[in-house]
């Protein structure tokens, strides 16, 4: 039953030379993006110690997969006898258990730091004092089928029903179009200081994801997960949701603008005084009808109009919103403006959403 | 050999008699037979029909993605597709094609006559075209399959808070009413293999005589036993919830999502091993076999496989790092150990190959295949177990590349060199050897071509479970080189089918045992007999046959 011996050893070596060119292809081109936070800098320093190391072991042992299948082939002048018939060594099995076994507890190390480094945030007591600097920022986001929210806590006015509204960026919610792609939100972030971020989900679970920063944490209903972030560049990033959250999940973008710190602080007390302003119209506007109402004594209307002042809220937000996207989207300026008007009432419903909840 | 005239049970093969029987009484015979081997046979057809469905499905994905901001299909159908295809791939491909393999193999390597219950046998093969058409049926339902991936994570696979489904339709209520008929399956497979392997094993073959294939198979139908019951119980309160108002998911009732989570991944990364575990027991058999030595370290061997299988219940939740509700840095830990017994596997088999006198055929290549796409498959897990690393690479493309690697490996690799191997033991003819080394440089470069820019994209940020991404992003030229590596493995799994298609009825008459194999199975004739075997080997060793067919070796202690 002895089969013909054979010397084809020509598919594993033309592997070798696949392999090689492989990996140098993958050399290149592989990595992360550059990171925009310093906790992404983390990230990226335990990548490029994990690469290295994966590297190491995978050109080791497809090397000596390799060399071992080429170097002890079958040759053509085979006599048939049998080679030696070695079941084991204890000592080698010790040592290739203890060998990975120490690669995998430095690993361990570096990523235990890194868990650490991503973990931290300022601890509750303090971070009110920051904010109140200007040293720190929270941010409250939103994610519901299939549209992100982002809210300013610490900039936020009292509105004519007395309830505190922060400065809002509110995307178009993609639900009453589902199969167009939606325009994207742009949330501002300041850059340099440390910004603690909410997530909050109203519906399913989303994923909030900047790749540039190398971190994603899930908005999960039930929950409110937070973690921080120190932006080191600026710029434009996209940011998209990256739990599948159903029909137009993909559509789930945002785009993050980090900007100098000064001009982040500028701009959100504007837009501060910019509500407490039309807040104030607002609360004016209800007196003088108030103030008509009782007048004329025969009219029972009150409930109406704090309605309409509170739409008014919304959409002087929605305005804000859709005049950062012209800035930053320009691809589609047409299909922009007939999303607006047709979903001028989806975001409000997900605004009705938001509060009802909250 | 066996010089056997005509048995009523007969498969077409060598030394047989071919008797012609009315369609009808074959027809019979195999809807009602309960021989593990035509069981097996079944298996393996079945899994076929169904890894083409799932293949069409990826291509369906591949077509979709390979350009951005393509329209080839609707979002609806791209979310449908993965969802039916990652099922289908584990549910009915992956996992019937597994229980084909041991089915067969099994009762020959312990040297019984059937598995330990013949009738639960046939139960478990008929409930997978079963649940297979249940899952199908999802087709023909008003909102088409379920589109909420194959982990199915409330609250979209739930319904809200005023009871409407996230998802609309019963794609999701058929969808688990299949996945508890696969898992009663695949669980009754389970205790029968263990029952076989425990109470049937031949005079001599002790625990420690076993071959690896039908050990793996053994600690695979323990994890299977484990795991499977508890997502057959989670996907019961996922209807419950759904459809009589259950709320064990809805926090606004005191449910919590995170809940399904754990659930889920507590089977869910189990079934890795379940799926990879035979496979590299098939590796194992063959390895030795073309290097013309025993395997190194088999008593190590099966101490690592039992390690993975222990420490692969307690990493679920690294599945769940950027949930926010998990202590990161344990299930960092406990991922980071499974490399050690995975490790200590790949320099067993690297090691067997030492100073051996190797032969490529189409199974070796298969072989080697495996653990060169598998390592890379195993490194990239290390990425992700890192914890703060998997906060990045969590659900992109890096992931998609990761496990395809590795169940790629253990799927197409694998199973295509256990089928090199063990087609001429199934039906006594080999298969064409120059089709199977073209389809090796074809699905080498295929999986490479495929699943390498996937790595790079995701690296990039590229999200999975998206049916579109717009130019900017720059993920197109990944995209399209992988939708063509697609073409490449979809034509290795065409000249596969053929090559099995035209070898049963043409190909070259094997012999008994025409690899000079090792373990039990090949002491009888090939195909074996419907009682498998007229005399066994004394068995003094995990390499009965050799021991047999290789007295000099024996002779000088030398064995």
């Amino acid at each position: 039953m002895r089969r013909s011996p054979t010397n084809d050893c020509r598919i594993p070596s033309a592997l070798f030379l696949l392999l090689g060119a492989t990996v140098l292809l993958a050399g290149c081109a592989a990595g992360q993006p550059d990171s925009i936070t310093e906790e992404g800098d983390s990230v990226r320093s335990l990548y490029k110690w994990v690469f290295g190391l994966a590297v190491l072991i995978f050109l080791a042992v497809e090397g000596a997969i390799l060399f071992m299948a080429v170097k002890f082939r079958r040759r053509k002048n085979d006599d048939g006898s049998l080679p030696p018939q070695i079941h084991g060594d204890n000592r080698l099995e010790v040592v290739w258990t203890i060998t990975p076994l120490a690669i995998v507890l430095v690993l361990f190390v570096l990523a235990y730091q890194n868990i650490n480094d991503l973990q931290a945030e300022v601890p509750a007591d303090e971070i009110q004092a920051l904010v109140d600097q200007d040293k720190a920022l929270r941010v409250d986001v939103t994610g519901l089928q299939w549209v992100w929210q982002f809210a300013y806590p610490d900039f936020a006015w009292q509105n004519s029903e007395g309830d505190m509204s922060p400065v809002k960026i509110l995307g178009e919610n993609t639900n009453t179009i589902p199969e167009t792609a939606g325009s994207v939100p742009t949330l501002r972030v300041p850059l340099g200081i440390p910004v603690q971020f909410k997530l909050h989900a109203l519906d399913v679970i989303h994923s909030f994801y900047i790749p540039q920063t190398l971190y994603k944490l899930d908005a999960v209903p039930g929950r409110v997960n937070h973690f921080e972030m120190t932006f080191t560049e600026t710029g434009i990033y996209n940011g998209q949701c990256a739990e599948l959250c159903g029909t137009s999940h993909a559509d789930m973008r945002f785009r993050v603008e980090v900007m100098p710190a000064d001009d982040f602080f500028a701009w959100a007390a504007s837009e501060q005084a910019k509500g407490e302003t039309s807040a104030l119209a607002d609360i004016a506007a209800e007196e003088a009808e108030e103030a008509a109402e009782a007048e004329a004594a025969n009219d029972d209307g009150t409930g109406t109009s704090a309605n309409d002042s509170s739409e008014e809220n919304t959409e002087s937000a929605t305005e804000d919103t859709s005049g950062t996207e012209t800035e930053t989207n320009p691809a589609s300026p047409g299909e922009a403006t007939s999303n607006a008007t047709d979903t001028g009432s989806g975001v409000e419903q997900a605004d009705q959403v938001l509060s009802e909840r909250e | 050999m066996t010089t056997h005239t005509f048995t009523p049970d007969q498969s077409p093969g060598v030394g047989a008699v071919r008797v012609t029987r009315p369609y009808r009484a074959v027809f019979l015979d195999w809807i009602t037979t309960t021989d593990h081997k035509k069981i097996g046979t079944m298996y393996a057809i079945a899994a076929s029909v169904f890894f083409l469905i799932g293949g069409i499905l990826a291509g369906i994905m591949r077509i979709q993605l390979a350009i951005p901001e393509n329209d080839f299909v609707t979002r609806d159908v791209f979310n449908q597709s993965f969802t039916m295809h990652g099922t289908i791939m584990v549910f009915l491909f992956l996992m019937p094609m597994l229980a084909a393999l041991g089915n067969w193999m099994v009762p020959l390597q312990v040297g019984a006559a059937d598995m330990a219950y013949p009738k639960v046998n046939a139960l478990a093969f008929w409930m997978i075209p079963l649940g297979g058409t249940v899952l199908l049926l999802s087709y023909l339902m008003p909102n088409g399959p379920h589109a909420g991936s194959w982990v199915s994570y409330p609250p979209l696979a739930d319904v809200s808070e005023s009871g409407t489904a996230f998802l609309p339709g019963h794609g999701v209520d058929l969808w688990i009413g299949a996945i508890a008929i696969l898992g009663i399956s695949s669980t009754l497979g389970s205790i029968n293999f263990i029952v076989t392997v425990y109470k049937m094993r031949a005079p001599g073959m002790t625990m420690l005589r076993v071959p690896i294939f039908t050990w793996t198979v053994i600690v695979q139908s323990f994890l299977a036993i484990f795991s499977l019951p508890v997502v057959t119980a989670g996907l019961a309160m996922l209807w419950i919830s759904r459809n009589l108002g259950g709320r064990f998911f809805d926090p606004s009732a005191g449910g919590d999502p995170i809940l399904y989570q754990h659930i889920f991944w507590y089977f869910g990364h189990p079934e890795v091993y379940i799926l990879v575990l035979p496979v590299m027991g098939v590796v194992s058999e063959i390895i030795p076999v073309f290097s013309r030595k025993p395997l190194f370290g088999y008593k190590a061997f099966i101490f690592a496989t039992l390690s993975i299988a222990a420490l692969g219940t307690m990493v679920w939740a690294h599945h769940m790092f950027t949930t926010g509700a998990i202590q990161v840095h344990f299930f960092a830990f406990t991922s980071f150990l499974i490399s050690v017994p995975t490790g200590v596997k790949m320099f067993n088999w690297t090691a067997t190959m030492y100073k051996g006198k190797i032969e490529f055929t189409s199974a070796m290549l298969f072989a080697l295949g495996f653990l060169m796409m598998f390592l890379i498959g195993g490194i990239t897990g290390v990425f992700n177990a890192t914890g703060g690393l998997d906060f990045s690479l969590h659900d992109t493309y890096f992931v998609v590349s990761h496990f395809h690697y590795v169940l790629v490996s253990a799927a197409l690799f694998g199973l295509f060199a256990g089928f090199y191997y063990w087609f001429p033991k199934m039906s006594g003819r080999m298969l064409n050897e120059t089709v199977g080394k073209v389809q090796f440089v074809l699905l080498f470069l295929g999986v490479n071509f495929t699943f390498l820019p996937q790595m790079l994209v995701g690296l990039d940020g590229m999200p999975r479970r998206i049916p579109t991404y717009t130019e900017e992003e720059g993920w197109g030229l990944g995209n399209l080189i992988s939708s063509y590596g697609y073409i490449l493995i979809a034509l290795a799994a065409i000249l596969f089918l053929l090559n099995v298609l035209l070898s049963m009825r043409r190909g070259k008459i094997s012999g008994d045992n025409p690899w000079d194999a090792y373990a039990l199975e090949w002491a009888t004739s090939s195909p074996p007999p419907y009682y498998n075997f007229d005399r066994l080997p004394l068995i003094r060793s995990e390499r009965p046959v050799f021991d047999e067919n290789h007295p000099e070796a024996v002779a000088t202690g030398d064995h």
